[in-house]
């Protein structure tokens, strides 16, 4: 059975890593209003994901001012397939 | 003991992993379905893809300096309509599309493709045969078809984001710009 990954239990983190899959890239804003959640909280998250090279955040212009696109990495990817796969083996398991 | 019996069971329980797949499904689902096109996308692409078609069969068939100018011309105006439409894509919703990009705009999805090809080679054909007539027909009716698979490819999105979000490779987009342009250059080089 693959191994729940401990970067990926926070549900914001899930939500956030699964959501950067519907996207190629997305805006700061944009994924801290889908979250609904602050900009400390995003923020922490992402860091905290990029520190482990699932996300890649780079700085770039939205509207003409300067913000923050996030984008998922093949490393991020390969983690949340693997995470979710964990999480379907244990719901499996009880059914 | 009890502290080790704990340890011992999965951090997460079966319902909570249910509930943390569903909510993130949610989110993922919730965000693609807040994008939107901006207005007159698939109008202006179709125009702008009928346009090269028609320039660029027209300018094929008459190998003056004028024709190749009239293909340059089509190249153009198609290059500078999908730039402004990726850009307020962008501008509008903060999110970028790989797909969007190039199986809409670049045309990689099947039906495009084939579409685009067919039309051109009918388009080119009878600007050579003395037909020009035929050349807008199949201009409109190419450009018409390439919006309606973009259109197509836009609801396979919104069905299934994880599947389509990611566009083609970029070496994909690279050697296909790479033959387009060997293309153009034949045809300035053999005239």
């Amino acid at each position: 059975m693959p191994d729940l990954d401990p970067f990926l239990q926070a549900p914001a983190r899930l939500k956030l890593m699964t959501m950067l899959t519907a996207v190629s890239e997305a805006e700061f804003a944009t994924l801290r209003e889908n979250l609904a959640v602050s900009d400390s909280v995003l923020s922490k998250h992402v860091s905290a994901l990029a520190a482990e090279e699932y996300v890649r955040s780079r700085k770039g212009m939205h509207a003409g001012r300067r913000t923050t696109w996030i984008s998922l990495t093949p490393v991020g990817r390969a983690a949340l397939r693997s995470h979710v796969a964990a999480l379907r083996e244990l719901i499996a398991g009880v059914e | 003991m009890l502290a080790d019996m704990e340890s011992s069971e999965p951090a997460i329980t079966p319902s909570e992993a249910q509930a943390a797949i569903a909510d993130a499904e949610a989110a993922r689902t919730r965000l693609a379905s807040s994008l939107h096109l901006p207005s007159y996308f698939y109008s202006s692409i179709g125009a702008a893809i009928a346009v090269q078609i028609a320039t660029g069969a027209t300018g094929i068939a008459n190998q003056e300096t004028w024709g190749m100018v009239l293909l340059s011309v089509g190249v153009l105006v198609f290059v500078l309509v999908a730039a402004v439409q990726l850009a307020r894509f962008r501008r509008l919703n903060g999110a970028w599309l790989g797909g969007l990009a190039s199986q809409v705009l670049l045309g990689t999805a099947g039906l495009a493709s084939i579409t685009y090809v067919a039309a051109f080679a009918l388009a080119t054909w009878a600007a050579f045969a003395g037909a020009g007539w035929l050349t807008p027909i199949a201009a409109v009716a190419g450009g018409a078809v390439y919006a309606g698979a973009g259109r197509r490819w836009w609801r396979s999105y919104q069905g299934a984001p994880a599947e389509h979000s990611r566009g083609e490779q970029t070496v994909v987009v690279v050697v296909a710009v790479v033959l387009a342009v060997a293309f153009l250059g034949a045809l300035v080089v053999l005239r």
